[in-house]
This record gives structure tokens, C-alpha cells and sequence, in this order.
């Protein structure tokens, strides 16, 4: 079902456009990685979807209906730049947080009682932010974002600072909240988080929605595909075998004339002529395909576009 | 709640938490009453009667100047030459502060000279120039006429211009004062807008720069997070002042209960002799002590003051806040204080002007314009408006709510425009 809809949003600041023609769907219930290059236009996006800044063309429709300013309320934002009032309490800023996203004063106690006890920081409740450790600070900007249990959350590099053992924590909050329901847009450069966490991404480059689907599709649509090859046999006579049909990326040697070796098809190979090639050459002892990383997506697809306009 | 109130209470704990908030709140007042006592114990010991030997070797002044003493100067004459060197360092006279000599020349050359170990100052000096002269007057008159003393008294009483309001005859001496009581308010408002201004475009500033203003606009519109800051600084403002006033008041009852249990009371001030009037010669100390303790109707002047007090900080702050909003470095804040707080400045330096002519062309353009008027209107508020010139005030308190209005709306773009743009 679907939560939120981007139609044709374009956003200029000045002379340069930070936004062209984007289009994209969120699915509640799910989570999606929004990924770019610094600069591709990934905040301006995320604060647009937040009514922090008007498109200068297109619609946002929350819940199939255009937002309204109201509708805000029912998003949980982390940007990436964000601060804390340090001079106020821990409790103080999450009941100011909690009431200013319409909640009540009653709720908000619940709430940041519930979460306390959750993320451990029940001692902490009653210190100056100023005095708390940059991690434990985190901690309170995150819970600051879903104290209210919205819907939709969108979280701007939510790792970013985190010792291991806290980030391990958040990803396994955003985890359990994708269990209860709640959608989560992530947007990160920490590409093993979104492998891990992510059904679904979104890759913005120089402004323009580049890449858009479920992760697991993404790694089968690689035109050019990936397979390891493991074989007992002499390996200049393998890398003869193939000539230009094939490309070795890399290779290991196993010892006693063994080897593996990773090769990308070419000229529309496929496994059978893989195999039809070498099989007379070498002793094969193990054939796999290897998916590419979200890392490896994000990196051809970027070099892709770049080469097409370069073109 | 409404968010505007949130963000107000938020600002306003913060403020009133604050050490620095606290500090100010009660060193203000005693720094003003400390400065208040100072100038009333100055004025004091300036009180005390200088003595002045006048050497009159001739008899010309046949042994008076003054025919009692007066409490500021007393006179003794000496009908001997006094060696100035004798005067200076002699045991005989080291309880004069002045040496007046006359000597057989005066009637020809109108000439004496007065010698002083500490200066006397102008006011004193003046004294005894018209005593001397009002004496050799009378000795001239004798000597050409034949006509009684009293008839010279009659013949020098001096003129007395009494210019008053002919439908309040107010004095307009008395008025003149009060404008200075008013400028003291005007000060006050400047610093208020001063120092609660500059904490607003700091605060903006702040939140900028330590990137807490996005978390807050995701769940609030900027201009609402505006002006809930506009407002917080602006009661934290409000109380300070209050205290200050409830402060000053005490400690000003307190200072007249028990240092000055006489002096504020008229009957005593007029206790002077003739001659004291004539020379216009209330003291120093007591027409300050009346302008404090009789002259000011504090709960007129404290009542204006507070409109214009919020209408001109409301009227700034939104400016401060929109310029605020476009500075991404706290550090970059100080330069811009001083401009934008110029027309304030440049008012409290014209208020001598308007002092001299409450309702002139100057008084009344400065007292509309939004910018400089709360400043000016609390001098002509002090000095008295005429009834039928009360629409001047009700005209500058209406443009100052338009401005502070469209200032506003204004200044909300600009902080909307620009509060996320780091530069």
C-alpha cells in the first residue's frame, strides 16, 4: 500500500537545479534507501517531502492526497545537520520535541519513559544535553525524531558519528520499527547498512532519479554479470581459453595447480559457453555467480550517467 | 498548545536560567540606585558654604556685601590691604577659599579680582559678580542721588518671566525638566532594545549555526519558531525591567526615608533669603532631588514607557531576527549591532532639540517615524502633550503597530528564506 508519492518535482536555487522531473514511490511498511553523491540533490528532496521547502513544480501526495502542513506531523525527520539545545535537559528537550509535534504533555512522558528505559539513558533524563557524550547525544536526536510514532520516517545519514555498538543499536530499532509498520526512507553514503536494512532503492545523481527498485532485482538486472570460477589446471592456458568473450576482474591462487578466478561476460556469454570454453583446458571444480554489492550498483550506475552525458 | 507558546517558554526558561539574565536583573538596579546616591552625596558636600575674604582697604563697600549670609557663599570683609602671599600660605586665613580684593579703581574701571585656592565654579563665581555689582550699584546710587534706598530697590527688581501654558499654566522650566526624566526613560528603552535585541539576532544566529533550526522547522513553521523566540527574550525582557523598577522604587523610598528625610520637601528648599531667589540660586542638589522625588509621575511615565517599550522591541527584534536568519557565523553578530541599532542611537542625540521645542517640526516627524519614535515620544510624553495635540501620540503608536505588523510579515520571509542556507 502506498504511503507516499512524488510526482514530477523540479527545484531550482538559483541558477542551478537541485531537483529534475523525480518521481517516486514509497510502499508503507518498508525500507528505502535513498542514496547519491554529495550534492546530487538527496536533502533537497528530503526536506521538500518534509514542507521545509516548496518544489518549484510538482506534487507530494501523502496517503494518496496532496500534504498539507499538517501532515508534517505524522513524518519523523533526522536531518543530517542537526543540533540539540544544550543548555536544556534530556527530558525537557524531548517533552518540548514531543508537544511541538502535537503531542500531549501526558504522551510525550510515556514516551520518553519507554524510550529511556529501550536505549538505556533513564540516568541521563535530568542532565544538560552539553554534558552528554556525542553517542549518547545521537541517541536522544534519534529518539527526538520517532517520539511521536510517525508513520512515515525519514532519517538523513542516522550512522553518521556512531561508535559500532550504537549504531548496531539504531539499526536494530529501524528494524523492529519496520516490524510495526512504520515505512523508513534512509539516506546514507553507509552502503552495508543499506545492503543490510534496505528493500528498496532510490539513486539520485546530478539532480535526476537514476536508479529505482527492489534491491534484490537491482542485483539481477546487472547487464554485465559477475561468476567465479574455481579449477584445477594450469592458469595460462585458462586465460588463453577465453580470449575477448570474457574479462578476468581478478584472480587467487589456491596452490597445487589450483586457482579461482572472477570473470565478467562479454559478447552475450552465458554459463554454457563459459563452460563449452574451459572445460577442455582446466579440471572445473566450482562455478558461481557473484551478485554485485549495492556499493558496486551505485558506483556503475553514477559512472554510467557520467559516461553517457560525457558522450 | 500552540507552538508559539512553547517555543516562548522555551526561550523564556533558557533566558531566565540563565547566570548572565540573573546577574543583570539585580546588579542593573544597584549600579542606577549606586549612581543616584553618588550624585545626591556629591551634590551634598558641594553644598557646603565657601568663605570669601573680600579686602577692602577703602570702606567702598562700607563693610556688606549681602546683608545676611547666604547658605552657598559667605562673606567677610576686612578693611586692610591682604597679602596675596599671606593668603595663599598665612595661618590667618587658611579658612577662606577665595580672596575678593577691592580696590580705589573699581568705580572707574569696574574691576575686581577674585583669587581662589579651589576653583569656586561658574555658578558660585556669577553669585558673587552680582552681589559686588548689585552693592556698587547701591553705592553709586547713594552717591548720585538723594533718593531713599528703597526707591533703588524699587528701581532694580528685577524682571521676572514667568512663561507658562495658558490653558495649564504649566511652568516651563519645570516642563524642560521633565523632558530630561523622559530622556531617561528613552536611555532605558535603547538599552532594553539593545541588549534583548542583540540576544534575539545571537539566538537566531545559534540555532543556525549549530544546525539545531532544521530538527525544530520540520515540526514548526519558521515564522512561528520567529516569533516564539521574538516573544520569550521579549517577556524575559519585560520581567528584568519590572524588577528593576520595583527595585529602584524601593531603594529610591529607602534613600529619601533615610538620607535625605528634609531635602525633598519644597517648604525647605525655599527657606533662602530674597537675595537667593533673585539669583535663581536653588541648589544644585535640590532641583536633582525634586526632578527624582517630586517631578516624575512614575505611574504615567512607567505606563508609556511600556507601550512603546514592546512596540519598539517587537518593531527591532523582528529586524534583528530577520537579519539574524542570514548570518550563519555567531561571530559575525557584533558588526552588526551597532547599525542596526543606529536610529535609536541618533534619536537619544536629537532628544536636546526636541527638549527645547516638544512640538516643533522635528519633535513631531521624529515622534512618527517608527524607528526613532519610541524614543521621542517618551521626552514629549514627559514634558506633556496638549489635548489637542494627543492624536500625535495615538498617530505614532498606530504607525508603530502597522510597521511592527509589515515588519514582521517581512522579517518572516527573510528568516524563511534563509534560516537553512549556510554560507
Amino acid at each position: 500500500m502506498e504511503i507516499l508519492r512524488l510526482e514530477n518535482i523540479y527545484k531550482r536555487f538559483g541558477q542551478s537545479a537541485a531537483l529534475r522531473d523525480v518521481n517516486l514511490t514509497v510502499q508503507k511498511g518498508k525500507i528505502y534507501g535513498l542514496l547519491g553523491p554529495n550534492g546530487a540533490g538527496k536533502t533537497t528532496l528530503i526536506r521538500i517531502i518534509n514542507k521545509i521547502i516548496q518544489p518549484d513544480q510538482g506534487r507530494v501526495l501523502l496517503n494518496g492526497r496532496e500534504m498539507i502542513q499538517e501532515d508534517v506531523f505524522s513524518i519523523g525527520y533526522l536531518p543530517e545537520e542537526r543540533g540539540l539545545y544544550h543548555k536544556m535537559r534530556v527530558k525537557d528537550y524531548l517533552l518540548f520535541i514531543g508537544q511541538l509535534k502535537n503531542m500531549s504533555k501526558q504522551d510525550a512522558k510515556i514516551a520518553i519513559a519507554d524510550w529511556a528505559s529501550k536505549l538505556k539513558f533513564e540516568d541521563w533524563q535530568n542532565k544538560k544535553i552539553g554534558e552528554l557524550s556525542k553517542g549518547m547525544a545521537q541517541k536522544i536526536q534519534f529518539v527526538a525524531t520517532i517520539i511521536n510514532a510517525p508513520d512515515l520516517i525519514i532519517l538523513d545519514e542516522p550512522f553518521s558519528g556512531f561508535d559500532p555498538v550504537n549504531a548496531e543499536i539504531i539499526r536494530k530499532e529501524i528494524l523492529i520499527l519496520k516490524k510495526e509498520g512504520k515505512t523508513i526512507i534512509l539516506s546514507t553514503h553507509n552502503m552495508s547498512s543499506v545492503e543490510e536494512l534496505c528493500d528498496h532503492i532510490f539513486l539520485i545523481n546530478d539532480s535526476e532519479k537514476i536508479l529505482d527498485g527492489n534491491v534484490a532485482d537491482l542485483k539481477e538486472k546487472v547487464e554485465e554479470k559477475i561468476f567465479s570460477i574455481q579449477f584445477k589446471g594450469i592458469m595460462m592456458a585458462f586465460a588463453n581459453a577465453l580470449w575477448a568473450g570474457y574479462e578476468i576482474i581478478d584472480k587467487k591462487d589456491l596452490g597445487n595447480e589450483r586457482a579461482k578466478v572472477w570473470l565478467r561476460m562479454r559478447q552475450g556469454n552465458k554459463i554454457n559457453d563459459l563452460f563449452d570454453t574451459v572445460k577442455n583446458v582446466v579440471e572445473i571444480e566450482a562455478v558461481q555467480e557473484e551478485k554485485p554489492t549495492i556499493n558496486e550498483i551505485f558506483i556503475a550506475a553514477v559512472e554510467k550517467k557520467e559516461g553517457g552525458q560525457n558522450e | 498548545m500552540n507552538k508559539i507558546v512553547l517555543i516562548t517558554i522555551r526561550e523564556l526558561k533558557e533566558k531566565l536560567s540563565s547566570k548572565s539574565f540573573l546577574l543583570m536583573t539585580f546588579l542593573g538596579p544597584i549600579l542606577i540606585l549606586s549612581f543616584l546616591f553618588l550624585v545626591f552625596w556629591i551634590n551634598m558636600e558641594s553644598t557646603k558654604p565657601v568663605k570669601v575674604v573680600v579686602a577692602d582697604p577703602g570702606l567702598l563697600l562700607n563693610n556688606y556685601i549681602l546683608k545676611q549670609d547666604h547658605p552657598d557663599i559667605q562673606f567677610e570683609i576686612i578693611n586692610e590691604q591682604i597679602d596675596r602671599e599671606e593668603f595663599q600660605n598665612g595661618e590667618l586665613y587658611k579658612d577662606y577659599d577665595l580672596l575678593l580684593e577691592v580696590n580705589q579703581k573699581i568705580f572707574q574701571n569696574n574691576t575686581a579680582l577674585l583669587f581662589y585656592r579651589k576653583d569656586p565654579g561658574a555658578k558660585r563665581e556669577a553669585f558673587i559678580q552680582r552681589a559686588l555689582e548689585k552693592r556698587l550699584e547701591e553705592m553709586k546710587f547713594a552717591e548720585l542721588t538723594n533718593l531713599p534706598y528703597s526707591k533703588f530697590q524699587e528701581l532694580k527688581k528685577p524682571l521676572v518671566l514667568k512663561t507658562a501654558n495658558i490653558k495649564t499654566e504649566e511652568n516651563a522650566k519645570i516642563k524642560r525638566m521633565s523632558g530630561w526624566v523622559g530622556w531617561f526613560f528613552s536611555v532605558i528603552i535603547f538599552l532594553f532594545i539593545f541588549i534583548f535585541g542583540f540576544q534575539v539576532l545571537r539566538g537566531v544566529t545559534e540555532e543556525k549555526s549549530n544546525r539545531i533550526v532544521e530538527v525544530i522547522v520540520s515540526a514548526v513553521k519558521p515564522v512561528k519558531l520567529m516569533y516564539g523566540k521574538i516573544l520569550g527574550i521579549g517577556i524575559a525582557a519585560f520581567i528584568q525591567f519590572l524588577v528593576w523598577s520595583v527595585v529602584i522604587l524601593v531603594g529610591l523610598i529607602a534613600i529619601k526615608s533615610t538620607m535625605f528625610p528634609d531635602l525633598y520637601d519644597p517648604e525647605n528648599w525655599k527657606a533662602g533669603d530674597a537675595i537667593a531667589t533673585e539669583f535663581e540660586s536653588i541648589s544644585n542638589q535640590n532641583e536633582f532631588v525634586s526632578l527624582v522625588y517630586n517631578q516624575v509621575d512614575y505611574g504615567v511615565m512607567l505606563s508609556w514607557f511600556f507601550v512603546f517599550f514592546i512596540l519598539g522591541y517587537l518593531l527591532y527584534a523582528s529586524i534583528f531576527a530577520a537579519v539574524g536568519a542570514r548570518i550563519s557565523r555567531v561571530s559575525d553578530v557584533q558588526q552588526f549591532l551597532i547599525p542596526l541599532t543606529l536610529p535609536l542611537i541618533f534619536s537619544l542625540f536629537i532628544c536636546g532639540y526636541v527638549i527645547q521645542d516638544p512640538h516643533g517640526n522635528l519633535a513631531f516627524w521624529f515622534s512618527q517615524i517608527p524607528l526613532t519614535s519610541p524614543i521621542i515620544n517618551m521626552v514629549r510624553l514627559a514634558m506633556g502633550i496638549p489635548v489637542e495635540n494627543a492624536w500625535e501620540i495615538y498617530s505614532s503608536m498606530l504607525i508603530l503597530i502597522l510597521s511592527f505588523i509589515g515588519m514582521t510579515i517581512w522579517a518572516g520571509r527573510i528568516y524563511k528564506k534563509n534560516i537553512l542556507v549556510a554560507k
